[in-house]
């Protein structure tokens, strides 16, 4: 091994007035010059772990520790926060926060000003590390709360790089960015990497890209280290890393549920996946019963020819969209094209500037958003923005008080809401205290107990496990079968393979397409000139099989579909 | 989309000031204002201001709507106000019983120009000077850096909470919530589902922030640099010139009672 940098023995740590350690018995090590990537689930101590590699845990948090950790040769435990912050750099999840600079030259120059670096060697500095993370250099003026949000993440990353720290942690980088950010923002890590003048740390819900760029994994769990090793090495045990409740991509899955294991090494790639399949095996027409949606007659959701801006600046232009009863719709497209301004029309959060929307036979400029509320419900993205109250019940009892039911009925919806939620055991919490993906279970919940009949569902999944995904989306799935039309605006495509029905592709404030999943899916052109990506199994079998009529877009589609060349079907190994 | 109050770059003869300059200008204009209440000479000061932001290549027209927003309560209010309780001069006419004196009235006018003044400045400052700007002029001032930097800090945190109340009164909107609706008690009993959020966001945020701010090395013992660290030139010490010779004027003729249309308020 290279120079070692990092090294834990037995490393434990508790915050604060909690029962048990958040970090407990870990033992490590990282050499210079490596990239390792940690992931695991909510709560496992991911970040706790990287603030303790800068010192903040224990300095700046309290509580108690055990074991050693030692960073660029400082003892975490003696040396002092500012001590670490020459050697260690760190970026968090929310760009917003982390700017400070009201141009990208003041925001870049903070850290150095804060060393008493000189102001010419600063400027030269800030040039230097623009040109590294590709912000062209007229950005130099630009204030960063106007750029895009990989844009502003890039430029947090390059701030945190600009005193040239030995170790750069990135907790969770491209969480919060749309496709389009996440792409920037793992070039500049595999640029980094590529240098190998630096250790980088990045955590990591969403592997499927770090797992290409990541020399070692380090997996864990309830404040234990699972496993680590090689990235190869640890994404070979699958089963282990499923049981965890880790985001697997689609072709580990594959790997391992078409009993490759003995004989080739694990696949990170749709490239690795395809070289592997690719003599042997060949895909058929997915036999009939794999979407058979009842197809819903009646149409719940129109837009009419509808235009919306702010002032002269226009946002939507002449969206036409029918979405029937009973549907699930995903609608998908980069950040800033329009998808959350066209579905605040639906409740009258927003009302057209031309056109008109009709939900449930209702035009939406007639109501006010809290009688559309009968009718549609929208769940934002952030539980934060809206639980306040001191338990779970009275918070899931807010809404229907709020529509003027009386207390029995207000009772049962309650009551309803849990069960269907699966929060019973919670409902004398605080909603507060809950945990992340619990929480956003919670705000689910607060409509549900409205008993509307559109849910409009911002970003539910955003830097959630795989546990809670599955839960999230079963709670959906339940509610379309209980005859509810469900829209929901995400990135996350493994989600949208999983749950939805339909896909309606937003580009710069209109519709640029819309379909069945696995027709949209399939068509790679135009959802790389919407900056989406599909799903690796889809992008597997179409370049497998490019003529093929209905694609996959599950695993369990793909296996059914896959077969041996000259056997015939054969590899159909359930996976779940 | 600009927002309002925040950093507008432009390559003009106002922005190239020093930083210490541009926080004085801010300074004087306030002291000014206050220093006098002569409608003439508040004009005047108000003319200026709008020509600072004319040389400094700002959005005028956005400026005055902001202006119009922020300060239209206060004329109005101003208006009906002070000529009615300011007993001086001549009784002009009569309202329901009550006298509207003369220089009540100008008064009136003299306060409105104050405050339009005052925010009018705010707005083109906050434009025209950077964040960073605003932190070292502030410490050239002989302000200490941690309560200059919080300063500057916390005027940039405005738009982010601002945007945090939109985001959760759309959310509770969403949940049937109905805030102008009912009796008082009830209005503000349903602003208590705006107040958690937004209280807990923004402690959320200043936590963030200050996590942040710790990861980039603001605690450090060094003794700090700044790239908006600059020589004063000619223009500056104009400007300085301008600027503390009519707060000395201004402030003798308080003195002396000159030009002021009455001594008995402010």
């Amino acid at each position: 091994m290279r120079e070692v940098l990092i090294r834990a023995e037995h490393f434990q740590y508790q915050y604060p007035d909690t029962d048990r350690p958040a970090i407990d018995d870990v033992s490590f090590e990282i050499g210079k010059g490596e990239v390792v990537g940690i992931i695991g689930p909510n709560g496992a101590g991911k970040t706790t772990l990287c603030s303790a590699l800068k010192g903040i845990v224990p300095h700046k948090t309290g509580g108690a520790w055990g074991g050693s950790l030692e960073v660029c040769g400082l003892n975490v435990r003696s040396a002092t926060v500012a001590d670490l912050a020459e050697h260690v750099s760190m970026t968090f999840q929310n760009p917003e926060t982390q700017i400070i600079g009201t141009t990208v030259e003041e925001d870049l120059a903070f850290s150095a000003e804060n060393m008493g670096m000189p102001p010419d060697q600063i400027r030269a500095r800030v040039a230097e590390i623009m040109q590294k993370v590709r912000l062209p250099e007229e950005y130099k003026r630009r204030a960063p709360r106007n750029m895009s949000g990989g844009e502003k993440q890039r430029l947090a990353i390059a701030a945190s790089m600009i005193t040239s720290p030995e170790v750069i942690i990135l907790d969770e980088p491209t969480t919060e960015l749309d496709p389009v950010g996440k792409a920037d923002v793992l070039h500049i890590v595999k640029e980094l990497a590529r240098t190998g003048e630096n250790t980088v740390i990045v955590v990591e819900q969403d592997i499927e890209y770090l797992v290409t760029v990541a020399d070692r994994l380090i997996v864990m769990q309830q404040g234990r280290i699972l496993t680590q090793g090689k990235t190869r090495e640890v994404m070979r045990q699958v089963p282990l890393l499923q049981k965890a409740g880790i985001n697997l991509p689609d072709v580990a899955l594959l790997w391992e549920a078409m009993g490759f294991s003995g004989k080739s090494d694990v696949f990170l790639t749709v490239d690795e996946a395809m070289e592997a399949m690719r003599a042997d095996y060949c895909l058929r027409a997915a036999g009939p019963g794999e979407k058979t949606a009842p197809q819903p007659q009646t149409v719940c959701i129109e837009y009419q020819n509808v235009c919306f801006g702010y002032g002269e600046r226009e946002i939507l232009h002449h969206v036409s969209l029918q979405v029937p009863e009973g549907d699930f719709v995903a609608v998908l497209g980069k950040n800033g094209t329009g998808k959350t301004t066209m579905v605040k029309h639906l409740n009258g959060l927003l009302r057209p500037g031309t056109g008109d929307v009709v939900v449930c036979g209702e035009n939406t400029k007639e109501h006010s958003v809290a009688e559309l509320a009968r009718k549609v419900v929208y769940v934002f993205q952030n539980p934060d923005h809206q639980l306040f109250n001191q338990t779970v019940e009275e918070e899931i009892a807010f809404g229907p008080k709020n529509l003027g039911w009386s207390e029995e009925t207000v009772r049962q919806q309650v009551e309803r809401a849990l069960e269907q939620s699966g929060l019973t055991e919670y409902r004398q919490e605080s909603p507060l205290s809950l945990e992340r993906g619990l929480k956003q279970i919670l705000i689910l919940a607060c409509v549900i107990a409205m008993d509307a009949s559109i849910f409009v569902v911002d970003e539910p999944t955003t830097g959630l496990s795989q546990t809670y995904k599955k839960r999230i989306g079963d709670i959906l799935k339940g509610l379309q079968a209980s005859g509810k039309t469900i829209v929901l605006i995400t990135h996350d495509m493994q989600f949208v393979a999983e749950y939805a029905d339909h896909i309606v592709v937003v580009e710069n404030g209109s519709v640029a397409a819309q379909g069945t999943v696995a027709a949209i899916f399939r068509q790679l052109d135009l959802l790389k000139g919407a900056s989406l990506f599909p799903p690796q199994v889809t992008q597997l079998a179409v370049r497998m099989e490019p003529e093929l009529a209905s694609v996959p877009v599950k695993i369990g589609e793909f296996l059914s579909a896959v077969c041996k060349r000259g056997i015939g079907h054969d590899a159909n190994r359930q996976l779940y | 989309m600009t927002q309002i109050g925040s950093y507008i770059d432009r390559d003009s003869r106002v922005h190239a000031l020093h930083p210490f300059t541009k926080d004085l200008m801010f300074i004087a204009v306030f002291t000014l204002a206050l220093l006098t209440n002569n409608p003439y000479f508040l004009a005047g000061l108000f003319a200026a201001i709008v020509a600072v932001g004319v040389a400094a290549r700002l959005p005028i027209g956005q400026s005055m709507r902001t202006l119009k927003s922020v300060a239209a309560l206060i004329v109005v209010f101003s208006v009906a106000v002070w000529p009615f309780s300011l007993q001086e001069g001549q009784v002009l006419f009569q309202v329901a019983g009550l006298k509207a004196y003369s220089v009540g009235l100008v008064y009136s006018l003299s306060m409105s120009l104050r405050f339009c003044c005052i925010v009018l400045m705010s707005i083109y400052w906050m434009m025209f000077t950077s964040v960073s700007e605003i932190t070292h002029g502030l410490t050239c001032l002989g302000v200490p850096y941690k309560i200059a930097f919080s300063f500057s800090m916390s005027l940039s945190f405005v738009p982010l909470i601002l945007k945090d109340l939109s985001t959760i009164q759309d959310a509770q909107r969403s949940r049937a919530l109905e805030l102008d609706k009912g009796t008082l008690l009830e209005k503000i009993r349903k602003n208590v589902s705006i107040l958690i959020p937004l209280s807990s966001r923004a402690l959320g945020l200043i936590n963030q922030i200050s996590v942040s701010l710790e990861a980039r090395g603001f605690e450090t013992k060094r003794k700090r640099t700044s790239i908006s660290a600059s020589r004063l030139k000619a223009a500056d010490c104009a400007a300085i010139g301008l600027c503390v010779g009519l707060i000395v004027v201004l402030a003798v003729f308080r003195g002396l009672g000159v030009g002021l249309i009455t001594r008995s308020v402010l």
